[in-house]
């Protein structure tokens, strides 16, 4: 303690000396706006560089969460979208119906992570993390982020099997854009970005660059749901149907995220139809 | 005229004081070179005066040219620096016969040659301070050194000016 005074009676006037800098500085921040915003703003440079330092770190452990969040925010608008498409007619409307009525709720949306697949074999699979807890049954439609991807096939409790388009009995019903012509859609097994569109008739103009979409006629998919491109069209020799090369808009190899699709009145028209065929 | 030094110094205070802020708080050579006059009170304390006291002078008539000019702070921080330095200055330009029996280092006294060393070194020193301060960032650092620079030759002159005029002879 004697030292301390002593030490400090030594320096008294550096005490001072600093003790006044520093009310000098407190009033210049205080007092004086440019300073005050620079010190602030020189400041805000190393906060903001701490915290994006921060966050670049920490951000990856959120990805998965954010990832989750992302798939479920895009199945609501999937959902909306394919909900309200056909309830709007074209024509003006003669009153504005409850939102209730007007969107029905025909498809929702599961979002579903792949958590194995192939691509190479001739009857590809995709495994999902989604199973029959979260209401997923065979032969729901699932669809990636572009455009489909399969048709669930077994489920288990918590993760399911998704028959791929890339599978030799794969038959989506399928129709080109442009001017609403069917078809039955296939893999002949060779090359994982093509499929084939068959049973479009020969005197259909089909050209290279055409979309092709779903046709609604399936319990799978909900109409109008992109599959692809026409890469090439040809006529086999004593056809009477165009052999249609087909590019698939979702590239398998780098699908990760999928949706199930789940169609209200499947089960409905299920057991309309068993009741009908077995009349 | 009474020779007591804390009367001398009190009307010093008040007379430079009323002088900057009147007179050469007014002056703008060149639109941004203006002199200052104010730390002559400091520079021209006695010798004994003790270093805290100085220290609290210096931040007293700092502060009031900063409640004039409207800057809280910047002049009593670059004037408080300047009086902690005085008695490293006065060491480094230490006479060979020391500072016995001398009272007051004022021109008279000391001679012409330590007392522009001594004023300019302690100016220097006092406008880099201010201006940096001022200046608040190193983005314009040529006008900020010329501020320096110009002010620094503007504010010896008129002090040694004052010193020729103002300070008696003892």
């Amino acid at each position: 303690m004697h030292n301390l005074l002593l030490f400090l009676k030594r320096y008294n006037s550096f005490f001072v000396f600093l003790f006044l800098e520093i009310v000098c500085a407190f009033l210049i921040v205080k007092y004086n706006h440019f300073q005050r915003t620079q010190f602030l703003s020189s400041s805000g440079v190393l906060t903001a560089g701490v915290l994006n330092a921060k966050n670049n770190v920490t951000d990856y452990f959120s990805l998965k969460q954010q990832n989750q969040i992302l798939s479920e925010q895009n199945a609501l608008l999937l959902e909306q979208i394919n909900n309200n498409k056909k309830d709007i007619p074209e024509q003006e409307m003669l009153f504005i119906p409850e939102p209730e009525i007007m969107t029905p709720k025909k498809y929702e949306f599961i979002p579903a992570k792949i958590i194995d697949k192939s691509t190479l074999k001739l009857h590809n699979y995709l495994t999902i993390n989604k199973g029959s807890e979260d209401g997923i049954y065979p032969q729901m439609g699932v669809v990636g982020p572009k455009s489909i991807a399969g048709i669930v096939h077994k489920v288990s409790k918590n993760y399911a099997t998704v028959m791929s388009v890339l599978h030799k009995q794969t038959h989506i019903s399928a129709k080109i854009k442009k001017n609403n012509h069917f078809g039955s859609l296939t893999w002949d097994g060779k090359n994982e970005f093509i499929v084939q569109l068959n049973d479009v008739p020969n005197n259909v103009p089909v050209q290279k660059g055409d979309s092709i979409i779903t046709s609604g006629f399936s319990d799978f998919f909900p109409e109008d749901i992109l599959i692809g491109k026409v890469e090439s069209v040809s006529r086999l020799p004593g056809s009477n149907f165009h052999s249609i090369e087909v590019e698939l808009a979702t590239v398998f190899r780098n699908l990760s995220q999928v949706y199930i699709i789940n169609f209200k009145d499947y089960k409905e028209i299920k057991a309309l139809e068993n009741a009908t065929l077995n009349e | 005229m009474n020779n007591n030094p804390i009367l001398i110094n009190a009307l010093r205070f008040l007379g430079l004081l009323m002088l900057q802020v009147l007179v050469l708080n007014e002056i703008e050579l060149h639109g941004f070179v203006n002199p200052y006059i104010y730390p002559l009170f400091i520079l021209l304390l006695p010798f004994e005066t003790p270093h805290w006291l100085q220290l609290l002078l210096a931040f007293a008539i700092g502060l009031l040219i900063d409640i004039y000019a409207n800057t809280i702070g910047f002049h009593a921080a670059a004037s408080v620096a300047m009086a902690y330095i005085r008695p490293f200055l006065m060491q480094m330009f230490r006479p060979s016969g020391g500072y016995d029996n001398k009272e007051h280092p004022v021109m008279v006294v000391m001679g012409l040659n330590w007392t522009l060393f001594y004023i300019t070194s302690a100016i220097l020193l006092h406008h880099i301070i201010l201006f940096s301060i001022e200046a608040g960032s190193f983005s314009n650092i040529t006008g900020t050194l010329s501020k320096i620079g110009l002010g620094a030759i503007v504010s010896v002159f008129v002090m040694m000016l004052y010193q020729f005029i103002l300070v008696p002879k003892q």
